[in-house]
C-alpha cells in the first residue's frame, strides 16, 4: 500500500484550560485523490480536526502526518508556509476578501506560496480557466466579492483552494448557505475539479444528504473517541 | 492705545510681574537670591554680585562679638579668594586681578541706614590671555556659600546680552 | 513583506473615509505643533534681530518692558518723555560712545513715524550687527524730509519724491485699506512730507516706520497745543524756520558705549539721575527676561498642541482598533490562505505608522502652503517674519516623535491583530 497523503495517529487535543480532551482519534488516514465526507454535529470536534490538519492548532500528543511531514514537528511559521503550500481551504461562507476583486480574491495563495505560485504557472491565465470551469463569468472577474452571490461566492472561493494545486483540499461546510439545487451543482463541480487537479478532498458536513456523492464516508463519532465528551 | 499690531506677545505680557529684574535704585531684598551681573569685553571679565548679606553671613549688621567678627574675615577671605568662586572657561587662562568688597552694613562707622536688611556688592575682575575661548564661567557661590540659592545673573559680551537664573542644578553661566 | 504592501493600500482603500479623516485629525494637529513651535521661533529670531549693537535703552522711569516694546519694537506708547536737556547730559556722558533719540507718537496709515536724528543712521545696527542701507536715495536732510522702511514703501507703494501728510497720534485707519480720513483723526495736511529715501529690508521693525528729524516733529506740531490744532492758528511750512525748532523732549534714547564692560555702572548712573527719574535697560536682558515670562505660555500652547496630537493619535488607534472587530473575517481568510500571524501584526501596524507618517507629511506640507499665505500678511501686520524654510533640526527631532509615538500607538492594534490570529484560526467566531 502506498504512503497515506496524510495520516493521524493516537491524535489527542485538548483546548487549553479543559481537562477533557476535545479530540481523540487512534487512526485517520487519507489517500492521494481520495475523497472523503466526514460527517459530524456541530461540538463533534469536525472544526477542531480541520484547524489540527491545516496546522493552525497542535495537538498535546499523537502524530500528524501530511505529505510524510510530521506536521506536529513543524514550526509554527513552518505549519503557516506548510499550510498554504499544499492545503486548499474553502469555508461556509464569507470566503472572500470584500475589497479585492474575484480575480484577486482567487490569485491570495500565489502571493503568500512561492510552490502555489510556480505551480500555477501563468497565474492569472490559471485563475481564468478555474473560474471558467466552475462557471464564473468573465464579466464577473473585475468585481468587487461583495457584489457576488453566495452560490457564486463559494465557487470563487473553490477556485481560490484550487489555484496551484494543492495537494489536499479542505471544505467545511462550504454548501450550507445554498439550497439545495444548488449544493449539488457546486458539490459535482468540487469534486469535478479536486480530481482534475489531483487533489484529494475532505469534505466536512453536518448534512448526511450530501453523504450519497462520496464513496467513503466517515463519522466523527466513529473516529473521535472523545466525540459528545463535551456536549 | 488704539495700535492694532499690537502682536499676540504683547497682549500675554503681565506687566506688573515683570518687575522683578527691574534695576531701581531701591534694589529688592530677598534672601538666597544674588544678582550677578557679568561683562566680557575683550580680555577682560568683570563680574559685580549683589547679594544680601544673609546669604554669605547668617546676620546683616556689624558684627557684636568675636564669634561673628570671626565670621566677617571669613566671609571676607573667602570672596577675596574669587579664583574658587568663579572658574571661567579653562582654555581662555583667566587669572584673578582684583576684588572690592563693599558692605557698608559690617562698618560702624557707616551702619544703621537699614539696621534689618543689607546687602554685600563685590567686584570681580579677571583677565584672560586667550579672550576667544572665554565662553562661560562656572558660578560655584552655592557651594562656598550654602546659604545661597539662587542667582539672577546677566551678562553683556561679544554675542550680546542675556539673563539668565543660576541654582545649585544650573550654575554654568555659559554666553 | 512586499506582498503584503498591495493588500495593506487596498485594504487601507476599502476604509478610506475613516483612514483619512484620521490622517487629517493627525495632519491638522502636526501643523499646530510645528506651527507654535516655528512661531515662537521666529518671534524669538524676529524680536532679538532687531536689537543688536545697543548697549542700553533709556527713557523716562516706568515699566522696562513698556520702554523696551515702544522704543524698539514700536509698539504701544511712552507714558511719559524724557527732556532733551537729559538726552544731552547723556549723550555727553565720558563712558558714551553715541546716542540715537527717538521721539514717537505720530502715524501715517498706521505705520509708525520716528522722529530721530542722523546718528540713526549711522549708529542703528539690526540683525547681526548690520547697518541700515537706503535702497533708494539718502537720509533726511532738509526739515520735512521723510526716510521710509521698506514695508511702507511697498505696501503703500510711495517712490522718492512723493508727498506725505502725517496723522496725529496712533489713531484711526492702522492701515492702508482702512479709511483714515474718519472724522476726528488729526492730520498734519498743512506741512507735508517728501520721500527722501528708502531703506532695504531689515525684517525688523525699522521696515515698518518713517523716519522724519526731531525739528520736523517739533515743527509740526507748533500750531498744535492738546492734540489737536490750535483754531484759527496756522504757521506755514515756510515760516516755520523761524522758530526754535530744538527738540524739548524724546520717547527714549538708544545708548551705544565705549566700553561694554561699563553697562552696568552705567545703568546704575542712569537710575540716579538728578535732573528726572530715568531708567536704562539693557534691551537683550530685558528680552530675554520676556521671555522667560512667556515660557510658561509657551509651555501650555505646546503641552496643549500635544495634547491634540495625542488625542488624534489616540483616535487613529481607535479607529484601526474598532476596525479590527469587523476585519477579523478578513484576517482569518488571509490567514487560512498562508498569512502568518506575524504578517497580520505588520499589515495593522503597518497601516497606523502609514496613516500617522502621512499625517506628519501632510501636516508639514500644510504648515509651508500656510506660511507661505500667510507669510507676508502676518509680517505687514505684525511685523513678525515667518520662514518659509524646510523643518530644522528642532522640528525634524519634534516630526521623528510624533512618528515614533505614532507607530508605537500602531503596534497595539496590531499585537492585538496577532493574538485575535492565533486565538480565532480559521473560523473567526464572530
Amino acid at each position: 500500500m502506498p504512503q497515506p497523503l496524510l495520516s493521524l495517529e493516537n491524535l489527542i487535543f485538548r483546548w487549553p484550560g479543559q481537562a477533557e480532551a476535545c479530540l481523540d482519534i487512534a487512526e485517520f488516514d487519507v489517500a492521494a485523490n481520495e475523497q472523503v465526507f466526514i460527517h459530524g454535529e456541530s461540538g463533534s470536534g469536525k472544526s477542531t480536526l480541520l484547524n489540527l490538519i491545516a496546522g493552525v492548532l497542535t495537538p498535546q500528543s499523537g502524530k500528524i502526518e501530511a505529505l510524510g511531514q510530521p506536521l506536529s514537528a513543524l514550526s509554527a511559521t513552518a505549519r503557516d508556509r506548510f499550510r498554504v503550500d499544499h492545503i486548499g481551504l474553502i469555508f461556509q461562507q464569507f470566503n472572500l476578501i470584500p475589497y479585492l476583486s474575484v480575480l484577486d480574491n482567487v490569485l491570495l495563495p500565489c502571493r503568500f506560496s512561492r510552490r502555489r505560485s510556480d505551480r500555477a504557472g501563468d497565474a492569472k491565465q490559471t485563475a481564468a480557466t478555474l473560474l471558467q470551469h466552475l462557471d464564473l463569468d468573465a464579466a464577473l472577474w473585475q468585481r468587487k466579492a461583495t457584489q457576488l452571490s453566495v452560490g457564486q461566492q463559494q465557487r470563487v472561493a473553490a477556485a481560490r483552494a484550487l489555484i496551484g494545486r494543492p495537494e489536499i483540499v479542505i471544505a467545511d461546510e462550504p454548501t450550507s448557505a445554498l439550497d439545495a439545487a444548488r449544493q449539488s451543482a457546486f458539490l459535482e463541480l468540487l469534486k469535478r475539479e479536486c480530481a482534475a487537479a489531483s487533489a484529494a478532498l475532505l469534505f466536512v458536513s453536518h448534512d448526511q444528504r450530501l453523504a450519497e456523492h462520496f464513496d467513503r464516508r466517515v463519522a466523527m463519532e466513529e473516529i473521535n473517541r472523545a466525540a459528545g465528551a463535551q456536549e | 492705545m488704539q495700535f492694532k499690531s499690537l502682536t499676540l506677545i504683547a497682549l500675554l505680557i503681565a506687566a506688573p510681574a515683570y518687575a522683578r529684574h527691574d534695576h531701581t535704585p531701591h534694589h529688592a531684598h530677598v534672601h538666597g537670591v544674588a544678582k550677578l551681573d557679568v561683562a566680557v569685553d575683550g580680555g577682560t571679565l568683570n563680574l559685580r554680585l549683589e547679594s544680601p548679606l544673609e546669604g554669605l553671613l547668617g546676620f546683616e549688621r556689624v558684627p557684636r562679638n568675636d564669634r561673628e567678627r570671626a565670621a566677617v574675615a571669613e566671609m571676607r577671605n573667602k570672596l577675596g579668594d574669587a579664583g574658587k568662586l568663579f572658574v571661567p572657561t579653562t582654555a581662555a587662562q583667566c587669572t584673578l586681578k582684583s576684588v572690592q568688597i563693599e558692605a557698608p552694613a559690617l562698618d560702624a562707622k557707616s551702619a544703621s541706614a537699614n539696621p534689618e536688611h543689607a546687602d554685600l556688592d563685590a567686584d570681580f575682575l579677571f583677565t584672560c590671555a586667550q579672550p576667544s575661548k572665554l565662553t562661560g564661567v562656572d558660578v560655584r557661590l552655592f557651594q562656598v556659600f550654602p546659604n545661597m540659592r539662587r542667582i539672577d545673573a546677566r551678562v553683556v559680551s561679544g554675542k550680546g546680552q542675556k539673563a539668565t537664573r543660576l541654582s545649585t542644578k544650573m550654575r554654568f553661566l555659559s554666553w | 513583506m512586499t506582498h503584503l504592501l498591495p493588500l495593506a493600500l487596498r485594504s487601507a482603500w476599502n476604509r478610506r473615509y475613516t483612514l483619512g479623516l484620521t490622517l487629517i485629525a493627525i495632519a491638522l494637529s502636526v501643523t499646530l505643533l510645528l506651527g507654535i513651535e516655528r512661531v515662537r521661533q521666529d518671534a524669538r529670531d524676529s524680536f532679538a534681530q532687531a536689537v543688536s549693537g545697543t548697549d542700553l535703552v533709556v527713557g523716562a522711569r516706568s515699566s522696562p518692558l513698556q520702554l523696551l516694546l515702544y522704543a524698539v519694537f514700536h509698539i504701544g506708547e511712552a507714558s511719559n518723555n524724557m527732556s532733551w536737556a537729559s538726552a544731552q547730559t547723556l549723550a555727553a556722558h565720558p563712558a558714551v560712545a553715541w546716542t540715537i533719540p527717538l521721539s514717537l507718537g505720530d502715524s501715517h496709515r498706521g505705520f509708525p513715524v520716528l522722529g530721530t536724528t542722523a546718528a540713526y543712521f549711522e549708529h542703528f545696527r539690526y540683525g547681526d550687527k548690520q547697518a541700515l542701507q537706503l535702497a533708494q536715495g539718502k537720509p533726511f536732510s532738509g526739515l520735512f524730509d521723510v526716510v521710509l522702511g521698506a514695508e511702507v514703501a511697498a505696501r503703500l507703494g510711495y517712490r522718492l519724491g512723493d508727498p506725505i501728510v502725517l496723522a496725529h497720534g496712533m489713531r484711526g485707519g492702522a492701515h492702508a485699506d482702512e479709511d483714515e480720513h474718519e472724522p476726528g483723526h488729526a492730520e498734519h495736511g498743512d506741512k507735508p512730507f517728501t520721500v527722501v529715501g528708502i531703506l532695504a529690508r531689515t525684517g525688523t521693525p525699522v521696515d515698518r516706520t518713517l523716519h522724519i528729524a526731531l525739528e520736523a516733529l517739533e515743527a509740526i506740531h507748533l500750531d498744535w497745543q492738546g492734540g489737536a490744532p490750535i483754531p484759527g492758528f496756522s504757521i506755514p511750512p515756510a515760516f516755520v524756520k523761524k522758530f526754535d525748532l530744538a527738540p524739548k523732549a524724546v520717547s527714549a534714547v538708544l545708548v551705544g558705549l565705549k566700553s561694554r564692560a561699563a553697562v552696568f555702572a552705567m545703568q546704575r548712573h542712569v537710575a540716579d539721575f538728578r535732573a528726572e527719574p530715568l531708567m536704562a535697560i539693557l534691551p537683550g536682558v530685558a528680552l530675554a527676561e520676556l521671555w522667560a515670562l512667556l515660557a510658561v505660555a509657551e509651555r501650555v500652547l505646546l503641552a496643549v498642541s500635544a495634547l491634540v496630537l495625542a488625542v488624534s493619535l489616540a483616535g487613529l488607534v481607535a479607529v484601526v482598533l474598532a476596525g479590527l472587530g469587523e476585519r477579523r473575517r478578513e484576517l482569518a481568510i488571509l490567514r487560512a490562505n498562508g498569512a502568518r500571524p506575524l504578517d497580520l501584526f505588520a499589515l495593522l501596524a503597518f497601516e497606523g505608522c502609514a496613516v500617522t507618517v502621512a499625517g506628519a507629511f501632510v501636516g508639514t506640507l500644510l504648515l509651508t502652503l500656510l506660511t507661505a499665505l500667510l507669510g507676508p500678511w502676518v509680517e505687514a501686520h505684525y511685523g513678525l517674519v515667518l520662514r518659509l524654510a524646510a523643518p530644522n533640526a528642532a522640528e525634524l527631532e519634534l516630526l521623528a516623535w510624533v512618528i515614533a509615538v505614532g507607530t508605537l500607538a500602531s503596534l497595539l492594534p496590531g499585537y492585538r491583530a496577532y493574538r485575535l490570529s492565533l486565538a480565532d484560526g480559521l473560523t473567526p467566531r464572530v
